[in-house]
């Protein structure tokens, strides 16, 4: 049991799930390691200070709102707008392809976008048309891809790093 | 949590009865049982009271308007959740761009001037609410500092206390990633709660053992 040991099974032994016998070895390591000591204090912390942090309840006028919106929904709520913007990367050059053909056999003055949003699922790929039928109103980038789920290789480059 | 221990399935199926009552009893409980976990999560990702509010509006009424084709590939409360993160991301993002115009006012202004409340201790004294906010924004400088994705993750195992499973759930990856993504967190954070500890005398006992984790 060693440093690499411990790092290699940390969050497991945090919950206490890692086997009798290797959580022996490590809580062995650890107390005679100061540096994997002071590790695991302080995810003790991180455990303590989170549970810790209040829980906040929303205004009543949210719900108020929500009720509002939902009686009323000639209001158009903003994410349609961006799930639109999100839409047409994905959608790009086979949306135009498709506009200019039904451009070409129907009447010029045809709706567009509804021709684009029922044909050009056909042209997807599955995983487009996923993307597509997602419940996810962000699904073009989904939280996976927001968060950085997708590339699995985690380097030691965060952003804004703690100090 | 009155309405919290429902079942979401029971909710589930008042909200998509057909009736419209029952239907808008469904969807006021699956509110009142998740609001503060959406507003909690989007305060602490944007920092800022009012657009968590916000956060939590846009969630429930997207979450109404598509509840119907919701399949269940993943569970209710996740889907929702991922849908309240990705909410306050954006707006996170769009906020980040505006601050050099507006500056905006700190945590503690903020969260005496429009009415969102602590869950858990309404009622207690004066003192101690002030305590708890001092508490709060000294958290809240030290989240940060933590890019989203590992702001995100320690959000939801340590302060909702989700499983590995749930929170790969919601973020829809891998158990093995958010496990990954919490040791990354934890050693970034290595060293900068020590101090809140002690200061709010949140330490029972001076010899941390894995299994009080
Ligand atoms: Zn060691």
């Amino acid at each position: 049991m060693n440093c690499k040991t411990l790092k290699l099974h940390f969050v497991d032994f945090l919950d206490g799930s890692v086997k009798p016998s290797l959580k022996e070895g490590l809580e062995q390591h650890i107390s005679s390691c100061p540096k994997c000591r002071q590790s695991v204090a302080s995810a003790a912390d991180v455990s303590t200070v989170f549970r810790r942090l209040p829980r906040h309840s929303a205004p009543p006028q949210v719900f108020q709102q929500i009720q509002k919106r939902i009686s009323n929904p000639r209001t158009a709520p903003p994410y349609k707008l961006q799930l639109r913007r999100l839409l047409v990367p994905v959608a790009g050059a086979a949306a135009l392809i498709l506009a200019l053909v039904s451009l070409e056999i129907s009447s010029p003055n045809a709706p567009v976008r509804e021709v684009v949003f029922i044909d050009i699922d056909r042209d997807l790929n599955s995983h487009q048309k996923e993307l597509l039928n997602s419940m996810d109103p962000f699904a073009t980038i989904s939280a996976a891809d927001l968060l950085g789920f997708t590339e699995e290789n985690e380097r030691d480059t965060p952003t804004d790093k703690g100090k | 949590m009155s309405a919290g221990s429902e079942p979401d399935h029971e909710l589930l199926s008042l909200w998509l009865s057909g009736d419209s009552k029952k239907s808008e009893q469904g969807f006021t409980r699956a509110y009142h049982k998740y609001q503060a976990r959406i507003m909690s999560l989007a305060l602490r990702i944007t920092g800022d009271h009012s657009a968590a509010g916000d956060v939590v509006q846009e969630t429930f009424i997207t979450v109404f308007e598509k509840i119907h084709g919701f399949r269940g590939q993943s569970l209710f409360s996740s889907w929702l959740t991922r849908i309240g993160i990705n909410f306050a991301l954006e707006r996170k993002r769009k906020d980040s761009r505006l601050v050099g115009f507006f500056p905006k006012g700190t945590e503690d202004e903020e969260s005496t001037a429009d009415g969102s409340e602590i869950e858990d201790l309404r009622g207690s004294s004066p003192e101690q609410q002030s305590v708890d906010r001092e508490f709060e924004a000294a958290v809240q400088s030290i989240i940060q500092r933590l890019s989203d994705k590992y702001k995100v993750v320690v959000l939801l195992r340590y302060m909702e206390e989700l499983s590995y499973e749930e929170v790969a759930d919601v973020l829809q990856c891998s158990v093995g990633t958010v496990k990954s993504r919490l040791n990354r967190a934890h050693k970034m954070l290595e060293g900068t709660l020590g101090p809140v500890v002690e200061k709010f005398g949140l330490r029972s006992q001076p010899t941390t053992s894995a299994n009080e984790l």
